[in-house]
């Protein structure tokens, strides 16, 4: 006796169909699953045999062979418990469902109720992409089906319940679509946040243009409050966006109770992390943080604490937006469009800069300090800014600071002066500027030019950081909606050069 | 009586790989030169030599080194050699007790008036701003600046020297060929274009703790004077002073907070009888030079700077405390600190705190 289902399963955050195949012939009552199944799929036998037997259903005592097809591609999911089950069913029961166009996805608990799965709306989405008509998926997945439009998706919470409904014994009803109400909320906002106004600031710029941030700071002076509110003056997500962060998050098995993820993602990783928990990786591609901060945030706390290697391996998303993870037996691709804000004290002693404890270090002690962060890493951060500690008198003072709806507001212009600008280029902000489009975009006339030139002689700038500087008067400009960039854009600039100068001068 | 003789250098300096009876070089140079050590047979030296298990030893050295050599890689190196006797050996080192027998010296050794510049390797940004003001006004008075290359107040001393266009003199605590700490290569090699790299040390030796305090009482000998700038309680900047102190060179102190660790030393030298310094002309008077008062030159302020300025002090002010206070946003204040430091009256400190330049103290 033979039977065919079909069901699907992601590797990295591509859906590809599974063909299951049972066959069950005389002999020596045996349980074998063929097709490279790993560890979770060969157990999926003692599952599919007590929760048959626990519904009530009999479990064939003749030989059964499950084979999955492709038989090349890995398969490491206990998705497929369900379609098993449903396949070694078919063999004997008279169902009614058309095989090659309905997919079965969904773990067996032992009592036959169908458990919660991952990445179900990455496989559902794919799914409908290759014309499927039905799937069935576990009943604590439906919020996250509900985004999906073109493809009847029935919520099932029991082995018992979805054979009934092929025997056509019981009606379900699939689930409808709902275009999810829109409505972002933020929890942090900057009027919390007294003081603080060069930082702050420093933000604004950095969200308008996409710039990477870091913040400098002595112990408690508020980088952490300043990043986590870092997401609220960012533009909210466009629905497409939203879709493929809730797809991200769906795949990492980390999706709550919201169907859709509506705000831009924060991720705080502790500077123990590893490799693959920053980038992704391991025996199977796991997601890694960097593509859990797709669309929104990355915050890198204590900066010169995560692993060289580590940091080193940021490069590639940071310019490319996107993380391709080569192991000897796959590639995978995820995407990481994030910007990074990275927190570190100034020095060892942590007070360099200070404006009220004097330093401790030796230039040594400082340079060493700067140097375990690695440079080309530092060289992507266009924006670097000093976090000193607030005056005590401004904790309590009672005038509201800016709030990030209005700051909010004019991002989001300035982001659209941007797009609009390089709408011809394949790059859409001023933190994408390479040096060739900083030539043809970017115009200083010859007064604002012989004022960088004088000042940084002066204050004895880097090229590059002469190079940073014009990229970031450039979104100051874009905020004001100047289509040139005036003095007042270039001054306030110089003030996102962080210590980069002082350290290489030390 | 011993002759000097140009010819001896190589020997003096291969003798100093025997440092036994290098040191004691006083009691036994009337008896016997130093090339005669090196060149006479076994049994002649023994003979000179009343016999001591020390000039045993020599001979077993001797037979194991060949001077030759050791001279050799001093030529090879490019590097120059002073000795005691020479006319260009800096003429007050002469004068001290124990003076090294040799200088191995890169760049010009030879000069008028030596004042150093000594202090903690930490030091404040008060410490930075004085010893570069200091150094860079006293070459101007024909002072050249000898300081140890450590960092901290040595290199913004050497700094403000070379900044102000003057002379410089560094001496180390190892050989010439072990630059320390490597942080200062690049400020040694400009030290060597204006001024000199000093060493008594023979090629391949190492710093150590002993060798610092040694190169010290180098410091204080070679200068008429000594300025501590910050001290903590047990700065080696002291010795240097206490140096100076016995060899009856001046000694002069920066006063600091008494509250503040790296001040408690040069308190304490100003405590004890050392001169305190409140201004260049304290330093000046005492070597009688008149202090030239140069009228600063008239540049022009607008409204906006000179208000600035106000608010404006040693002590640097965070940008953002300057705002409230002036009430200004923050590109116009920019744009007038940039220009203030433009003119000279401004400088930038790390972590967006500016204050006034050292130059107008």
């Amino acid at each position: 006796m033979l039977s065919k289902v079909k069901s699907a399963t992601l590797w990295g955050l591509k859906c590809y169909d599974i063909e299951i195949e049972v066959d069950i012939t005389s002999g020596v009552p045996s349980f074998n699953i063929v097709g490279l199944a790993e560890q979770e799929v060969q157990e999926s036998k003692e599952r599919v045999r007590s929760a048959l037997k626990n519904s009530g259903f009999e479990f064939p005592l003749k030989r059964v062979t499950i084979n999955l097809a492709p038989a090349d591609l890995k398969k490491d999911t206990p998705l497929f418990d369900l379609p098993i089950a449903i396949g070694i069913l078919s063999t004997y029961m008279n169902f009614n469902f058309d095989n090659e166009k309905t997919a079965f996805l969904g773990e067996l608990a032992f009592d036959g109720r169908i458990r919660k799965g991952k990445g179900i709306l990455s496989i559902v989405h794919g799914l409908k992409n290759n014309s499927y008509r039905k799937v069935f998926v576990p009943k604590e997945n439906e919020f996250e089906c509900s985004l999906i439009d073109g493809i009847e998706i029935y919520p099932v919470s029991h082995l018992s319940q979805i054979v009934r409904f092929l025997l056509g014994e019981i009606n379900l009803s699939p689930i409808k679509f709902q275009y999810p109400e829109y409505n972002p909320v933020y929890e942090e906002d900057f009027s919390f946040i007294r003081g603080h106004y060069l930082p702050k600031r420093a933000l604004e710029v950095a969200a308008a243009g996409g710039h990477n941030v870091l913040l400098v700071g002595p112990p408690g002076t508020g980088k952490t409050l300043l990043a986590r509110a870092f997401s609220s003056i960012f533009p909210p997500l466009t629905y497409e966006e939203a879709f493929e962060v809730t797809q991200i998050y769906s795949a990492a098995g980390l999706l709550l109770e919201d169907s859709l993820i509506q705000k831009r993602p924060f991720r705080n990783p502790h500077h123990t992390i590893s490799y693959a928990g920053l980038l992704g990786g391991g025996v199977s591609p796991q997601i890694g943080e960097i593509t859990l901060a797709h669309k929104g945030i990355l915050f890198l706390d204590e900066l010169p604490e995560f692993r060289r290697d580590v940091l080193e391996g940021l490069r590639q998303p940071l310019e490319e937006g996107k993380i391709v993870i080569s192991r000897s037996k796959y590639t995978v691709t995820y995407p990481a469009q994030f910007t990074l804000i990275a927190g570190m004290n100034p020095c060892k002693c942590g007070y360099f800069g200070d404006k009220e404890k004097e330093c401790t270090c030796t230039p040594y002690d400082v340079k060493k300090y700067w140097n375990k962060v690695s440079g080309p890493l530092l060289d992507r951060i266009d924006i670097r800014v000093y976090v000193n500690r607030v005056e005590k008198e401004k904790i309590f003072n009672d005038n509201l600071e800016e709030s990030s709806e209005k700051i909010r507001e004019r991002v989001k212009k300035a982001r659209e002066i941007q797009y609009e600008r390089y709408k011809s280029e394949k790059i859409y902000l001023n933190s994408q500027l390479t040096p060739k489009l900083i030539k043809k975009y970017v115009n200083l006339n010859s007064r604002i030019r012989d004022l960088l030139l004088n000042t940084a002689e002066k204050m004895k700038l880097s090229m590059r950081s002469i190079d940073r500087i014009i990229k970031v008067s450039r979104t100051i400009a874009d905020l004001e909606s100047s289509e040139e960039i005036k003095e007042r854009h270039l001054m306030e600039a110089l003030t996102f050069r962080g210590l980069e100068d002082f350290i290489s001068n030390l | 009586m011993y002759h000097y003789n140009s010819k001896d250098k190589p020997f003096i300096y291969s003798l100093s790989y025997f440092p036994p009876l290098y040191r004691r070089w006083r009691e036994w140079i009337d008896f016997i030169s130093p090339s005669d050590l090196f060149l006479l047979s076994d049994k002649e030296i023994l003979e000179r030599f009343s016999y001591s298990s020390l000039i045993q030893e020599f001979i077993i050295f001797k037979r194991k080194t060949s001077w030759e050599d050791l001279w050799e890689k001093l030529v090879k190196k490019d590097y120059k050699l002073t000795t005691l006797w020479d006319e260009e050996y800096p003429p007050l080192l002469k004068e001290i007790k124990n003076p090294p027998l040799f200088l191995i010296y890169r760049g010009n050794i030879i000069g008028e008036r030596f004042i150093a510049i000594v202090g903690t390797r930490r030091p404040t940004q008060y410490g930075i701003k004085i010893s570069e003001y200091f150094s860079r006004e006293l070459v101007k008075y024909g002072f050249i600046i000898v300081s140890g290359l450590a960092y901290g107040i040595d290199t913004y001393a050497h700094k403000g020297a070379l900044e102000g266009g003057g002379r410089t003199f560094g001496i180390l605590g190892s050989s010439l060929d072990f630059i320390y700490p490597s942080g200062n290569r690049i400020l040694a090699e400009r030290i060597v274009e204006n001024g000199a790299l000093i060493s008594e040390y023979p090629l391949g030796t190492r710093p150590t703790k002993y060798t610092f305090p040694q190169r010290n009482r180098i410091i204080s000998g070679i200068s008429e004077g000594v300025i501590v700038v910050e001290a903590g309680d047990k700065s080696g900047a002291l010795i240097t002073a206490s140096f100076a102190l016995n060899e009856g060179r001046e000694v002069f102190a920066i006063p600091g907070r008494i509250t503040d660790e790296r001040s408690k030393g040069t308190n304490k030298l100003i405590q004890e009888g050392a001169k305190m310094v409140l201004d260049i002309i304290d330093i000046l008077e005492e070597f009688h030079i008149p202090f030239i008062y140069k009228p600063k030159s008239e540049v022009v302020l607008t409204e906006e700077e000179k208000k600035v300025l106000q608010f404006l002090d040693f002590n640097p002010i965070f940008i953002e405390d300057l705002m409230v206070k002036l009430n200004m946003d923050i590109s116009r204040l920019m744009f007038i600190i940039v220009s203030l430091q433009a003119k000279g009256f401004v400088e930038e400190y790390p972590g967006n705190r500016y204050g006034k330049r050292s130059d107008n103290l």
